[in-house]
């Protein structure tokens, strides 16, 4: 969590060094009108020196991760859940996951529904992170990357390393901390 | 005469303080308890458990009543809603006063018996509390237990004979000490509000 942190607050201060140096760059020009619109600047991958139409991009940042600590039986099953985030200025999708180390035999993306007073747990194939400040929210009683099949324990102090693929973005590493979880009420935000 | 006004006055007064004091106590005690989970009025059937506790010894409820009995229905490869609902009781059970906290067991029952042993449903419940008692049997047996509680679950479409997934009940049932159901308790409520409803159970009994 303390990782993702740092990791949200570089997120944050790429965009601020390229405002910066687009700012740099009109001054050498002595043209004083710099683009009004300085959307490029989002995107981390773009050269703010060359075209100011540049092509939409997602920007995904995740914060509050934790996987669930396991009793510790045999071939057991966690959860990990998170927060997810695009700054970016396209719509982006979360489309899959791993673990590394062959931690678990299968990793899915799954969520609980109520029905009939039934607990009902399902796979999904993916979830929309819209743009522009746009959030999925991987809660308990709702939605979590499922870890089926555990080959080893997963024991308070422990990391579980994963990376989450997404139809713009790619790839996303997260580092999630495992945690005996706590109960949560219907309106909290499930922090840690 | 003013003294027989002033006895009047003092009469009154007795009379109003009287009446005050009746309507107090009305109140006080006839207010009812608003429950925070489900209240079960009137439940006729007392309810039983006959399975294998964590050591593999028989396990028969109604001869270890206590004045309540919180029973979870669900399955140990269930990666949210279990483990949350155990997190909730545990809460719960460290919320009560502690000259209390014996007299609530939690009892967990596997939906999934082919795969939860005794021993698997040991481990588990005593990862989130070591007086939670974990019970499993026979497939025959389980059913017999939720077809007695009223209990549905079923397995997921998909997945192999090792990775499946079930449908179990989203609530606690809990009964009182003459084993009728009195209460459900949904999952996300507080601990503070399901002790609360707990003690009102135990007080009841
Ligand atoms: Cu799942």
């Amino acid at each position: 969590m303390r990782l993702n942190r740092i990791m949200r607050a570089f997120a944050l201060a790429i965009p601020l060094l390229a405002a910066v140096s687009l700012v740099a760059c009109s001054d050498d020009d002595g043209d004083a009108t710099a683009e009004p619109t300085a959307q490029p600047a989002a995107d981390p991958t773009a050269d703010a020196t060359t075209e100011p139409t540049a092509v939409p991009t997602s920007e995904i940042t995740v914060t509050d991760a934790w996987a669930r600590a396991t009793p510790g039986n045999p071939d057991e099953n966690s959860a990990v859940y998170m927060l997810i985030t695009n700054d970016g200025t396209a719509d982006d999708r979360l489309i899959g996951a791993a673990v590394d180390d062959g931690l678990a035999t299968t990793v899915e993306l799954h969520e609980t529904a109520m029905e009939d007073g039934q607990m009902r747990m399902r796979q999904v194939e993916g979830w929309d992170v819209p743009r522009d400040g746009g959030t999925l929210e991987l809660a308990q009683r709702a939605n979590h990357v499922m870890l089926i099949g555990l080959t080893k324990q997963l024991v308070e102090g422990d990391t579980v390393g994963l990376t989450l693929q997404f139809e713009q973005a790619g790839e996303v590493r997260v580092e999630a901390p495992v945690e005996q979880g706590m109960p949560m009420q219907m309106d909290d935000d499930g922090g840690s | 005469m003013t003294q027989a006004r002033a006895a009047w006055l003092a009469l009154g007064g007795v009379l109003v303080a009287a009446v005050l004091g009746g309507v107090f106590a009305l109140v006080s005690r006839g207010e009812p308890y608003e429950y925070s989970g489900y209240a079960i009025e009137n439940s006729e059937l007392a309810l039983d458990i006959q399975l294998t506790d964590g050591a593999g010894e028989p396990f028969v409820l109604s001869d270890r009543m206590t004045p309540a009995t919180a029973v979870y229905f669900g399955y140990t490869h269930c990666p949210d809603v279990c483990p949350l609902t155990m997190l909730e009781l545990a809460a719960a059970r460290d919320a009560l006063p502690e000259e209390r906290r014996d007299d609530l067991q939690v009892l967990m029952v596997t939906v999934d018996p082919e795969r939860d042993t005794p021993e698997v449903m040991d481990t588990y419940v005593s990862h989130f509390d070591d007086s939670f008692i974990g019970l499993s049997g026979t497939p025959d047996g389980v059913r017999e237990v939720m077809q007695e509680w009223g209990i549905v679950a079923f397995r997921e479409e998909g997945g192999s004979d090792r990775s499946y997934f079930m449908s179990h009940p989203s609530t606690v049932s809990v009964i009182g000490a003459d084993g009728r159901l009195r209460l459900l308790i949904p999952t996300g409520l507080t601990p503070e509000a399901i002790a609360a409803d707990l003690l009102q159970v135990m007080d009841a009994s």
